[in-house]
């Protein structure tokens, strides 16, 4: 569904993703690991069109977006929910997750979506007149990807959902990821630096060094190399 | 007692300008992070444009509409051609671009209509209303100066608060990364900002045109007191610019009419002074909300 090859990415002199190639099969999850500074968040910056590729091709359902903008891509159905969320914190819970759908067309399945993600999530009914600022990190969290779940996209990118949570909620992320996938088929891309978590959910994963792919299998057999574990995972 | 309801009155009639005034430095402001030094330039060109085409045809609604339209207008284009490049970049470039622009509209003004100011029409009589023995400062010019801000202010809250283009520039404004990332298409959300600003500019020109006369420097004053309004409101909340604006105009005058009138704009600039040695984020700052 994703495919991206020999992707440069730089800030000013510094060379965040190095001609990294990796490819997501539809319905699946991968999760690309690594250590801080590995070049994770620019990756994903770089295939959602936040930071234009230095050089390099994306394609995403077989069409070229490498030079896409940002918000045609996401119009596409490849939804990005950074990292810490991106929650708007000015605004009310319901606006963040309406602000995901504005783009969409189709105005009657508004109440339908919002209808399913707060069955997905319902301490966001519960909340959904509080301002944003008001919510917990695990709720932001949340909340972030629900207002990513209200364009209906065919693919996820999710930036470090369990940053600076608590064990217990950043493990009821992950579970949660899996159960979307379960339900709605949707292709994710998960970024993440606590590699034991993001591969008990993950089918494949990619472990990037600096800017570079450094492997690439899938869960159970990473999960199974010792010597990698060590070198860049860190468990 | 009578003077003071007259000043009282004076106060809120000028207070609802230097609003609109304030709302034209605020929703710049928050769009884009820029203080648009140029805001009392664009209201000037566009009172000017009134005052021709008011002239020329006979109507003052034509003129009226036209300027606001031209305000809107105006605001778009400045923002695209002009700021839009020094967007995002450091503070200081924004300051010197719109101060040039300042410049350069009060020049192509004077080399248009001339320097020497003429005078402006108000939509109705500015004649105060007599009750019983007194005649107040207030006229139905005054009303319809009160109402027409008003209106303005509420339709723009109506439209941040309740509609779909509202919500996206506030979210282009607050977050224009993660906006983007929702589709939200941030460059014209900014366009629009600057365009509904610069159309609150041109109604406040079109309501002080009576009493400053247009020309092209007629209008430093009313911008100086919206600006010092906008900060006594924060600078960043549309409600907070409305109030500044009506606490400044009572302010100024009770100091006009009580201290004298020479006094005034020491005593707006005192105020601006005082409130950015204070409470620099001003009265209605939402500063702390930002804090995440």
């Amino acid at each position: 569904m994703l495919e991206v090859e020999n992707l440069v990415a730089t800030y000013g002199p510094v060379c965040a993703v190095d001609g990294v190639s990796l490819s997501v099969p539809a319905g699946s999850i991968t999760a690309v690991l690594g250590a801080n500074g590995a070049g994770k968040s620019s990756l994903l910056r770089a295939v959602s069109g936040i930071v234009r590729p230095r050089s390099g091709r994306v394609r995403f359902c077989d069409e070229d977006i490498t030079a896409a903008k940002a918000e045609d891509i996401v119009r596409r159905g490849l939804a990005h929910v950074p990292e810490g969320g991106g929650v708007i914190a000015e605004l009310s819970v319901e606006e963040n997750l309406r602000l995901g759908c504005l783009f969409r067309r189709d105005r009657r399945d508004r109440p339908k979506v919002l209808r399913e993600v707060f069955d997905l999530f319902p301490r966001l009914e519960e909340h959904r007149r509080l301002q944003a600022s008001s919510l917990s990190g695990g709720e932001r969290q949340m909340l972030s990807i629900g207002r990513a779940l209200m364009g209906r996209p065919r693919m996820l990118l999710l930036d470090e959902p369990s940053l600076g949570l608590a064990p217990i909620i950043a493990s009821r992320i992950m579970d949660l990821i899996a159960e979307l996938r379960e339900k709605t088929e949707l292709t994710v891309l998960l970024v993440e630096q606590n590699a034991k978590s993001a591969l008990s959910v993950a089918d494949r994963g990619v472990v990037l060094g600096v800017g570079r792919v450094v492997a690439e299998d899938d869960s159970k057999t990473l999960a199974a190399d010792d010597q990698l574990r060590h070198a860049y995972l860190g468990f | 007692m009578t003077r003071f309801i007259d000043l009282t009155l004076n106060g809120i009639s000028n207070g609802a300008i230097y609003a609109a005034v304030a709302l034209a430095f605020v929703l710049i402001w928050r769009a884009t992070r820029i203080v648009n030094f140029a805001a009392g330039g664009m209201l000037m060109i566009t009172t000017f444009v009134a005052s021709s085409v008011i002239s020329s045809s006979g109507s003052y609604w034509l003129g009226f509409f036209v300027a606001l339209a031209m305000g809107f207008v105006l605001g778009g284009v400045v923002e695209r051609l002009i700021i839009r490049r020094v967007e995002g970049g450091p503070p200081l470039n924004s300051v010197i671009v719109t101060i040039g622009l300042l410049i350069l509209l009060q020049a192509i003004a004077g080399m248009i209509w001339s320097a020497t100011p003429r005078s402006f029409p108000p939509a109705f009589s500015i004649r105060g209303y007599h009750v019983g023995s007194h005649t107040y400062l207030f006229g139905p010019f005054d009303v319809f100066t009160v109402l027409a801000v008003l209106g303005v202010a509420a339709a723009l809250f109506l439209l941040f608060r309740f509609t779909d283009l509202g919500l996206k520039m506030r979210a282009a404004a607050f977050e224009p990364v993660v906006a983007r990332l929702q589709g939200v298409r941030v460059g014209n959300m900014f366009t629009l900002g600057w365009a509904l600003a610069s159309l609150a500019g041109s109604l406040a020109g079109l309501l002080i045109g009576p009493q400053v006369f247009v020309g092209p420097n007629n209008f430093d004053a009313v911008a100086i007191f919206g600006f010092a309004a906008a900060v006594l409101g924060g600078l960043d909340s549309p409600i907070g610019a409305l109030v500044g604006g009506l606490i400044l105009g009572l302010a100024l005058s009770y100091v006009s009419g009580y201290a004298g009138a020479s006094l005034v704009t020491l005593a707006a600039l005192a105020i601006l002074v005082a409130v950015l040695m204070v409470r620099p984020s001003g009265i209605f700052s939402s500063a702390k909300a930002r804090r995440i």
